[in-house]
Formats: C-alpha cells, sequence, structure tokens
C-alpha cells in the first residue's frame, strides 16, 4: 500500500479531521468556505464574452442577460489590455479581435448601455491598465448616478502574475504594484461589494508550472498584496473578504481536486498564522474576520489542454476537467470552447461549453453534497502533499524577500520553464517514438475538416475585420468633439500625480471624464514611470534534440542571417522562440528584435541588417494581414528580395491564403506543419 | 527632416555585408569629417539605453544617425543571437527614416569584423551626421575601436569603489566618462565622486581633459550634460590638427 501500488490504506493517512480538514465552513476551510456550498448555490455560469465595438459586445451581454445570467464577464482585445489606444500601429489587426476595444468613457457607457449596474455584478478581465479601466467604469456609474457602494463585480487587476508568466504588463514591477494596489485600496474604502484583484494561477498553470508551482505562487502573490495593503494603514479584515482567487483546471483529476481543497487551506492558515486573523468562535457568514479566511475561488479549464487537430474532443476534455472543479469546491466556473484553439469561440462552441455546465449542475446530483470525496485516502494524501510542497515553495519565495524580489531574480519564471520543458520532454516522446507509445498516437490523429465548418469560421474572421475600421473611426469622432486643453490638463494631473506618492485613482478618474483615451492616461503614467522592459533569459521549451530533429540536421552552408520578430502585443512567444531555436540550430546569425513591433518596423530593421530571412511570428488579430503589411513594407523599403518565414498559430483557411495569395510559403505552425518545406524552400536559396 | 533614403539604406546594408564577408574588399571611400562616437563599457551597464537616448537628442537636432552595434554573444557552431537592436526600439525610433542601425557579430576573435570595421565605420559616414559604434568593453576589436573613433565614451557602473575604476581596462583611452546611476545601484554618489576624483581632469596626450558625468540612462536626467560634453569635445577635436 503506497504511492508505487496506485492506493493507499488507513495506515499511510492519519487525518487529523479538525485541524487539516474540519467540516465545510469551519476553518482551515478545505472543505469548503459555506457549510452547505452548492446545496444553498450552485456555481456561477460565468462565460467570459467580449468582440468588437462596444455596442456588439453590448448586444451579446442585453442576450446574456434575456437567458436568465446573473453575472457578466468582460473580455478586452489585446491593444486594451496593454493600455493601447485602437488606432495605435501596433494595434493594427488586433481592434476587437478577441475580446471587445475599449478606448473611451464614452465606449464604456455604450458597453453598459441599459444594463442596470447595481443590480448585476460585473467581471473585469484586465490587468496592467485595470486602474484607469476601473476609473472609466466609476465615471459611468458616476454619471448613472448610481453610488460606489452600490457597485458588484471583479476586475482581475492582477499584476504579479503577468510579470511571472503571461507577459502583458506595461510598466517596470513595482510601479505595475503600485498601480494595482492603489486601486486595491480605493476599492476596500468605497466600495464594499467590488472584488478590486482576482488573484490568478491559471496563467501561471498555462505557462507550464506544475499544481504545485500555481498554488503556491499565487498565494506567494496574494500574501503581497495583503502586505501593501496592510502598509497602507488598512485593517486586513477591510479588504481581505474581497481579495478573490482565480485557478486553473487541468488533466490530472485528482490532481486538480486536491490542488483546490489544498490552496483553501493554505490561504486560510497564510490569513490565520501570518496575519493574525482569529478563527471565529461563532461562524458568522456575515462576519468580515470569518470572511477573510476565505479563499473564494473561479476556475477555468485549461485552454492549453485543448487541440487543434480534432476540436470536438474538446469537449470531453472540457467536461471532466468541469467535473473535477465542482468536486474541488469552487465558486464559479467558466468551461472553454472547443473551438477556442482556433482563435474564435463561435456561438456554437460557447452554447455547448454552457450546456456541459448545466448537464454537470442540473442533471448528475453532484451539487446534492458537500466535498463528497473527503476522507478518501487518496484525496487527502494528495491534498496534504500539495500543501506541504506548497509551503516549502512559498518559503523559498520568502527567501528572496517575497515574491516582487523574486520576480526581479526571475526564479518563477525559470521554475515554471524547467516544468514546461520537462512536461514537453514527455509529450515529445510520444511523437518521436509511436511505437513505444502507440496508446498515445490518438492524440495527434487529424480530424477531416469539412469546407463547412471552415466556411463557418471564416465568415466569422470576416465579420471580426470589420470591427477595426469602426472602432477608429468612433475614436475619431471623440477626439474630434472633445475639449482638448481640458484633456492636457487633466493627463498633466495624472503626470504630476505618478511622480508623488498618492492614491492615483482620483486623477485617473478626472482624466476619463474629461474624456482622455486609454492610450493617453496609461501613455502620461509612462512618461513618468517608464515602459516595461521585456526580459531577456527565458527560452523557448523546445529541447536542442527536438530542434535538430526538425531541421533533419540541416546546417547553412555559409553565414545566413535572420531577423525575428513578433508582431502585435501578443506576449505569447513559444513560437517565436521556437523558431529562434530552429534558426540558432542550422547555424545562423539570429538577430532578435523582440515582441510587439510594427510590421513596417520590421521591415526596416530587416533592409538594415541585410538579412536573408526574416521570421515573423504572430498569433492573435487577424493573422494575414501582419503578413501582408510585412509584404508591402519590405517593397517600400527596397527589401523585397529577403524571404519571408511566418510562423504562428493560424487557421488553416490563413494558412492556405497567405501562401497562395500572398505567395509567402514558408508558414510553420508548430504542432501541425511540416517544417521541411521549408528546409527545401531554403536551400533552394542558400545551397545546400 | 533629413532622412536616410532607400536607395542609400540599401547600399549601405549591402555594402556592410560584403565587407563582412570579403575581407580584400577594397573601394574608394571618400573622405567624410562625420563625427564618431564611440560607446563601450562592460556588459550590463546600460551602453544601450545611454546610446537610444543620445540617438533621441541628435534626432531632435535633425541629425542622421548610423548606428553600429557590436555584440560579443556567443560564438559556438557558428551560431549568434544578436539581442542589442531591440534594446533601442522605442515608438519614436522604430520607424525613423533618419536613423540606420547595424548589427555586426564579432564572428570569433581575430575576426573578419576587426578588418572590415574601419571600413564599415568609413563608408558609413558617407551617409550620416554622425556614426555611433557601441562595443562590449572587452576583447580585440575594442582595443582598436580608439583609432576609429573621434569621441569615446565609457559608461560606468557604480558597482565597487574607485578601485575598480582601474581595472575598466580602457579608462586610459576615453574622453568622455558616464557614471550610470540607475535606481537599483545604491552608491551612485559616492562612485561618481570618486571617479570625478580619479578621472576627472586628467589630461589625454592631445591635451584634452576628461570629463566625468553622473546620469540616468534610464529616466534622463543627466543626459543633457552629457550631449554638452560630447560637443565640447567636438568643439575641441576641431581646433587640434586634422585626423588621418
Amino acid at each position: 500500500m503506497s504511492l508505487e501500488n496506485g492506493f493507499f490504506g488507513p495506515s499511510e493517512i492519519l487525518i487529523d479531521y479538525l485541524a487539516k480538514l474540519n467540516d465545510p465552513g469551519r476553518y482551515p476551510f478545505t472543505r469548503g468556505i459555506f457549510p452547505e456550498m452548492f446545496r444553498n448555490k450552485k456555481p456561477t455560469v460565468r462565460q467570459f464574452a467580449g468582440f468588437g465595438c462596444a455596442r456588439h459586445t453590448n448586444e451579446r451581454f442585453k442576450k446574456i442577460i434575456s437567458l436568465g445570467g446573473t453575472g457578466l464577464s468582460t473580455a478586452f482585445d489585446l491593444p486594451t489590455l496593454y493600455g493601447d489606444d485602437s488606432d495605435a500601429p501596433l494595434s493594427r489587426h488586433e481592434v476587437g479581435w478577441d475580446g471587445v476595444a475599449i478606448d473611451t468613457v464614452e465606449d464604456m457607457d455604450v458597453l453598459f448601455l441599459g444594463i442596470p449596474l447595481d443590480k448585476l455584478t460585473i467581471s473585469m478581465t484586465i490587468n496592467a491598465p485595470a486602474a484607469v479601466i476601473m476609473a472609466m467604469y466609476i465615471a459611468v456609474a458616476k454619471k448613472r448616478g448610481i453610488p460606489l457602494s452600490a457597485l458588484g463585480g471583479t476586475i482581475q487587476n492582477d499584476i504579479l502574475k503577468e510579470h511571472i508568466a503571461q507577459n502583458e504588463y506595461i510598466y517596470p514591477l513595482k510601479h505595475g504594484v503600485k498601480l494595482a494596489t492603489d486601486l486595491m485600496e480605493f476599492s476596500a474604502r468605497y466600495m464594499p461589494k467590488w472584488h478590486p484583484v482576482s488573484i490568478s494561477g491559471y496563467h501561471i498553470r498555462e505557462a507550464g508550472s506544475s499544481a504545485v508551482q500555481e498554488v503556491a505562487y499565487t498565494l506567494a502573490d496574494g500574501i503581497v498584496y495583503v502586505e501593501e495593503l496592510l502598509r497602507r494603514g488598512l485593517k486586513i479584515e477591510e479588504f481581505a473578504p474581497k481579495l478573490s482567487f482565480f485557478f486553473d483546471v487541468h488533466n490530472d483529476f485528482f490532481e486538480e481536486i486536491a490542488k483546490l481543497r489544498a490552496a483553501r487551506r493554505l490561504w486560510a492558515e497564510i490569513i490565520h498564522k501570518r496575519f493574525r486573523v482569529p478563527i471565529p468562535e461563532k461562524y458568522d457568514l456575515k462576519s468580515p474576520e470569518l470572511q477573510s479566511l476565505w479563499c473564494r475561488m473561479h476556475a477555468q479549464t485549461a485552454g492549453c489542454t485543448l487541440t487543434r487537430n480534432q476540436p470536438m474532443i474538446n469537449i470531453v476534455r472540457v467536461a471532466y476537467q468541469a467535473l473535477a472543479a465542482l468536486l474541488g469546491g469552487v465558486q464559479s466556473i467558466h468551461t472553454n470552447s472547443y473551438d477556442e484553439v482556433l482563435c474564435v469561440p463561435t456561438e456554437k462552441g460557447v452554447k455547448m461549453s454552457i450546456r456541459t455546465q448545466q448537464i454537470l449542475l442540473e442533471e448528475t446530483h453532484i451539487t446534492n453534497w458537500v466535498d463528497p470525496l473527503a476522507g478518501t485516502y487518496q484525496i487527502e494524501y494528495q491534498t496534504e502533499k500539495i500543501c506541504e510542497e506548497a509551503k516549502r515553495e512559498i518559503s523559498n519565495i520568502e527567501s528572496f524577500g517575497g515574491m516582487a524580489q523574486a520576480i526581479e531574480e526571475l526564479y518563477p519564471q525559470k521554475k515554471i520553464h524547467e516544468n514546461a520543458i520537462a512536461e514537453r520532454g514527455e509529450f515529445e516522446q510520444w511523437i518521436e517514438h509511436p511505437d513505444k507509445y502507440p496508446e498515445k498516437q490518438y492524440f495527434f490523429a487529424e480530424d477531416d475538416t469539412t469546407d463547412e465548418d471552415l466556411a463557418e469560421i471564416s465568415e466569422e474572421v470576416e465579420k471580426r475585420r470589420k470591427y477595426e475600421k469602426e472602432q477608429k473611426e468612433n475614436l475619431f469622432m471623440f477626439k474630434k468633439h472633445r475639449y482638448q486643453t481640458g484633456v492636457n490638463h487633466s493627463l498633466d494631473k495624472v503626470r504630476m500625480a505618478a511622480g508623488k506618492n498618492e492614491n492615483l485613482m482620483p486623477v485617473l478618474q478626472e482624466a476619463a471624464e474629461a474624456s482622455a483615451t486609454l492610450g493617453e492616461i496609461c501613455g502620461a503614467l509612462r512618461d513618468v514611470w517608464s515602459g516595461a522592459k521585456e526580459i531577456p533569459g527565458v527560452s523557448s521549451s523546445v529541447s536542442r534534440k527536438t530542434a535538430q530533429g526538425i531541421t533533419k540536421g540541416y546546417k547553412f552552408p555559409k553565414p545566413v542571417r535572420v531577423l525575428l520578430a513578433k508582431a502585435g502585443h501578443d506576449g505569447h512567444t513559444v513560437g517565436f522562440y521556437i523558431l529562434r531555436d530552429i534558426f540558432q540550430t542550422m547555424g545562423a546569425e539570429v538577430i532578435h528584435l523582440g515582441m510587439g513591433v510594427t510590421p513596417e518596423a520590421i521591415a526596416k530593421a530587416a533592409v538594415e541588417e541585410d538579412v536573408d530571412f526574416v521570421g515573423l511570428s504572430a498569433l492573435i488579430g487577424y493573422v494575414p494581414g501582419f503578413f501582408e503589411d510585412l509584404k508591402e513594407s519590405l517593397i517600400s523599403y527596397g527589401g523585397s528580395h529577403i524571404e519571408i518565414i511566418g510562423g504562428g498559430i493560424m487557421l488553416p483557411a490563413h494558412e492556405k491564403y497567405i501562401k497562395e495569395k500572398l505567395g509567402i510559403k514558408n508558414i510553420f505552425v508548430p504542432g501541425s506543419s511540416d517544417f521541411d518545406e521549408i528546409i527545401q524552400n531554403m536551400k533552394k536559396r542558400v545551397g545546400q | 527632416m533629413k532622412e536616410i533614403g532607400i536607395f542609400e539604406r540599401s547600399a549601405l546594408a549591402y555594402i556592410i555585408s560584403c565587407f563582412q564577408k570579403y575581407p580584400n574588399m577594397e573601394i574608394h571611400i571618400d573622405r567624410s569629417d562625420t563625427w564618431v562616437i564611440g560607446v563601450t563599457g562592460v556588459t550590463g551597464v546600460g551602453k544601450s539605453t545611454l546610446i537610444e537616448k543620445l540617438i533621441e537628442t541628435f534626432r531632435r537636432k535633425n541629425m542622421r544617425v548610423v548606428a553600429l552595434l557590436i555584440d560579443p554573444s556567443s560564438q559556438k557552431r557558428g551560431w549568434a543571437i544578436l539581442g542589442d537592436r531591440r534594446n533601442l526600439r522605442s515608438n519614436d525610433l522604430d520607424c525613423d527614416k533618419g536613423l540606420f542601425i547595424r548589427s555586426l557579430a564579432t564572428r570569433g576573435e581575430g575576426s573578419a569584423l576587426t578588418g572590415a570595421l574601419p571600413k564599415i565605420i568609413a563608408y558609413s559616414k558617407l551617409f550620416s551626421d554622425i556614426v555611433i559604434v557601441e562595443t562590449a568593453g572587452a576583447g580585440q576589436t575594442d582595443v582598436e575601436i580608439r583609432e576609429h573613433v573621434d569621441t569615446l565614451i565609457q559608461v560606468l557602473g557604480p558597482l565597487g569603489d574607485s578601485l575598480n575604476l582601474e581595472k575598466a581596462g580602457q579608462s586610459e583611452e576615453a574622453n568622455i566618462f558616464v557614471v550610470n546611476g540607475r535606481e537599483d545601484f545604491k552608491s551612485n554618489k559616492k562612485f561618481f565622486a570618486s571617479a570625478e576624483l580619479t578621472l576627472g581632469g586628467q589630461c589625454l596626450d592631445d591635451g584634452w581633459k576628461k570629463k566625468v558625468y553622473l546620469a540616468n540612462a534610464e529616466t534622463g536626467s543627466g543626459i543633457p550634460e552629457v550631449i554638452d560634453g560630447l560637443f565640447e569635445h567636438r568643439e575641441f577635436i576641431k581646433t587640434i590638427k586634422p585626423r588621418e
């Protein structure tokens, strides 16, 4: 009886029930934060939506409400997430693409037109510019005469995990944390119903961490925010009840359930032992002290487990993951759409994922029971194990002086990267040795995508392309009709305040009300704080051996120069680093231009560097648009002889379009396309 | 605004490649009095950040700039990753037609670059008002760079005490010293004081008195003074006999 045998008995697991588990709703809340859990309130079906201009998303919101939705969740487009306006050069091909484009307070007003902000809870998934977006939201509420105290909802506002995993940050770390904490402090003082942060492990896990790392880094982030807020003179009961958490639900079924239980227990222990909140004698659900101990959690199924080659089977994956989330006792769930790996969750896909949750909540009767797996030897063993290991990892972080310092030393980034490489290595084995792993080969099988499916998606894509034009026109008209002197004045005030040590929320709100745009306000802060620098040192998860496998040992016969860049805002670096490793293996001189480059800047650099190849990676947005622009820019800079190599995740229809209509033959889609063809093309150009 | 035109741009890009590929290639290059500034200092001290600020200033004065970035990054089995250019990126500079940036790999010690660099600099002068050369503060290229630049800046990081100054190699040769006082360096002022004491006012062979500045390349504070110092040196070299 042991881990090796795959089962445990009573002798291995000594459960100290009161200390480690206790009843649901009682410290340390391993079994759930509420006494009755889902018997009293089922988890919220919180699907996240947003696309196009404000008016398009507003229509979708109204539809959700008419179907009986009680909560809304807003997805913003990439330019908005990076605090840029829709008319910024870098925003091209991304406006309104995978979220709604919000540039101005007017957009924010339209987004929630006819929606009672004091009755529904609104969730907003945004981080780096969260304080500015919130200022706009508050301005809209004020205009409608709704008091701050009546606003309920959540804003993600977790800047630390952006530095650890998702790369959507726009200021140096300490300023980013300052801005995020300003919003939390403001909310704690004036918005009793608002959750001003959703401390997220999701993106950490998606970047390749283990379950233990996910728990440890998320809670360590939480500790930073708590300490910052205490430093500002708030009492812990004034803000801790409104801290919320967001976890990923991955494939390892029991581990995920144990992880959620462990996270709840650990957070309660941290708040109790470290921040000295007493364990209540009477469990009054309204008491802030009790609520401070709660780890409220939202869960989302793991996007990184979905496959492109067989989209339909993702439905089954999502269902199992949602089941694990439910058994783990979360407060709300987002189920992914089976087709979102193809970049465009269609209405069909969204409906399917909502139905998945509804079946779980309404048909399986699981919600009749509270923490049904408690007491099983195996779940309790795993919960204990994750708790202990996460504690150790948190104390590693503490030895740097906290998460902020650990991030500066790249510690969590490197640990996650190590884990990602190890997991990736296992996966590569399946590909390399199909004979050894026959049972894994189903994974790589491909669906015959019918033309009909593709047509449906392509139609959607065409629809999305039109949003950019509309939004830019909106913005142009908005800027034309505003009082420019007032805007300049308000931006100066933002700059002044940013240089001092005061809470920025009031000046941000003033700027939003004075019609300054998101890009202008974020830009004013950047003037004072300077922008974020890309952090070197973390590379792709492809091993040298794999890179050699891809290139089949081909080496350039003479010095070849290659320029690599990533277009657009998107911070996913995987495809980009794979290309870099491949070229490195072939012996090229690689000029690394980094992320967030416009096609024109790439073309200019490629010409000046006199490269043979220019590699462009693009993932989100209208991908062919980036290639179209690069091609045109190359011609205008006199570099039409430079060969383009594209890397990225794109729809088959886009790949076809780029190859046939733009004449760019070398397109590499990691995981699905064959690199041989590109090597053949390169050989033709530079010789054997 | 003055620009480096489309044909000039491609020509310069192409010829630089040729100089590197064919070490024996000689073409006639007209003499030009374009100002050449060298920037040296150890890795991570903030050369790129300083250069970015210099370029921004020169561009505002409507001077065309060619920046040559010599990257010593690892040279195994032929490959190299050149990342310096990434540090010079900004919304204003990205598509600036009055600016030309080229990354050069050293291609090993005793490299082709050592021979080609003087020709590359000479040719670059024809297309610009200022050529900025960034080197890594180590290796042969660096020792030789002094002969090919008019003004040499050494960037110092206040990491140690004044003793380290003497180990810094190039201290002998530079005209201008910039102590890059980034926020994370604690002893900025103290280090600056000792650098000033050790280096400031020392005379080079041509009679130039070395200048030491405290600046923060990240925030731009102290940069205008560095620029003034650069122009002062430029005026100075005009007064002494023209260089070969």
